[in-house]
């Protein structure tokens, strides 16, 4: 081998070694929804889920203690973050004191209970609930909607759930205010 | 079946009361004789009067003992308050996927009104991959693999029934067994093998979401209709 050509083919195996080293910091995991306008980067620890590619994509929902996705599929046992965003085009959600309402009774199975303190979304009206599950389990719900662009575009209802136990809510809690302080919501307009 | 007058309603005492108060618009300027039979049930301890479309009309509640059918009786059946407001929006949706969604409910026995429920997906036809795709049923996954496009409201119907008319067959008015159909889950909520799931991971959230947009129809669809009826 020449001179020519080993220095050739030491400069291609640094290139090559190059693009595979990590240098820095890992980038984010970060999960977009350009239909409900959702921005959302996942928080160290938690594992996202992935959203089955025939089913309509209503927002992210991530596993807080999972190693696998295994538990994406019984999220009514598994801590877990999930925000389910829909079109506020109903008369049971126009207000955001029925929407809460809908979600502590139709998710948690009970009224809503007193929330933990300091819980919402940044520049939105938000209201949060608190429901002591009859299996054990607790929800807490942040909910927000944002209002449509104009008359011929729908508002969005954005419902944030913390499922978790009395022993890891403190714990847990701590990340769903990270999720919550984090998050971009903006819906498009038509 | 619950047809009174060849229309579908969930409860069959609202029906006769809705198309009775149908019958007073139709007869108003010589319909004195037919408010008095009306009002002359006023005296009886097992009716309620409720006001649709601007009438006041008297519904029998059902015989002591038996099950309560009237506006005050299960949870999913919105409560009548008088003429409801159509928006815009739903006035849209229905006049593109009423007459569609109630040809083929007839068809498979079914509440239309649970059928359209599931438009709250598209924001009743209004927004989100609808414009693009025209499926306002949110079978539209999210990629382009799993796109379901329709060219027309009618399509967009029959394909709806073709993926889960078997599912939803004769389930008539009862909102649970119609989500539970959709979710894969026969009336008892007992997984069906072979049968679709509509949303598989977050169904407590999606049926929430669902029970909504049902609701929204059984208030808009007895107004729509009445417009319709008047040509409006």
């Amino acid at each position: 081998m020449s001179e020519h050509t080993r220095g050739l083919v030491i400069a291609l195996f640094a290139a090559v070694t190059a693009t595979h080293v990590p240098v820095g910091t890992p980038k984010p995991n970060v999960y977009r929804n350009p239909e409900f306008g959702i921005v959302l980067m996942v928080p160290a620890g938690a594992l996202l889920c992935h959203i089955p590619a025939d089913e309509h994509d209503h927002g992210p929902y991530m596993l807080l203690d999972g190693t696998s996705e295994q538990g994406c599929h019984d999220l009514e046992h598994n801590r877990s973050i999930d925000l389910f965003a829909r079109y506020n085009v109903t008369a049971d959600t126009a207000k955001l004191s029925e929407f809460l309402d809908q979600e502590c009774t139709g998710v948690g199975g009970r009224a809503c209970g007193l929330a933990p303190a300091g819980l919402r979304v940044p520049g939105l009206r938000s209201m949060a609930g608190k429901v002591e599950r009859s299996d054990g389990w607790i929800d807490v719900f942040v909910v927000t909607q944002v209002a449509g662009s104009n008359g011929t575009v729908p508002g969005v209802n954005y419902a944030f759930t913390l499922r978790t136990t009395a022993s890891e809510l403190d714990k847990d809690l701590g990340v769903f205010r990270t999720v919550l302080r984090t998050v971009r919501l903006s819906p498009p307009a038509r | 079946m619950p047809w009174v007058n060849g229309r579908f309603y969930a409860n069959p005492l609202y029906g006769r009361a809705l198309e009775r108060a149908r019958e007073l618009d139709e007869g108003e300027t010589s319909s004195g004789s037919k408010v008095s039979k009306v009002a002359s049930n006023e005296g009886d301890a097992n009716a309620h009067w409720v006001t649709i479309n601007g009438h006041h009309v008297l519904i029998q509640q059902a015989a002591k003992g038996s099950q309560n059918q009237t506006q005050n009786g299960p949870s999913s059946t919105p409560k009548a308050h008088g003429t409801i407001q159509l928006s815009a929006r739903d006035k849209a949706y229905l006049d593109a996927y009423y007459d569609a969604v109630s040809k083929l409910s007839k068809d498979y026995d079914i509440d239309p009104a649970l059928v359209l429920g599931v438009g709250i997906e598209s924001g009743f036809g209004s927004a989100g991959t609808y414009l693009r795709t025209g499926d306002a049923f949110g079978m539209t996954g999210g990629s382009t693999k799993h796109m379901t496009t329709a060219s027309s409201p009618e399509e967009n119907v029959q394909q709806f029934f073709d993926n889960y008319g078997r599912q939803i067959r004769g389930v008539g008015s009862d909102t649970t067994a119609f989500v539970n159909a959709l979710e894969g889950l026969d009336a008892t909520g007992k997984p069906v093998k072979g049968w679709k799931v509509y949303n598989s991971d977050r169904a407590s959230e999606w049926r929430v979401m669902i029970g909504e947009g049902i609701r929204q129809m059984q208030r808009d669809i007895p107004t729509y209709e009445s417009q319709k009826k008047k040509g409006q």
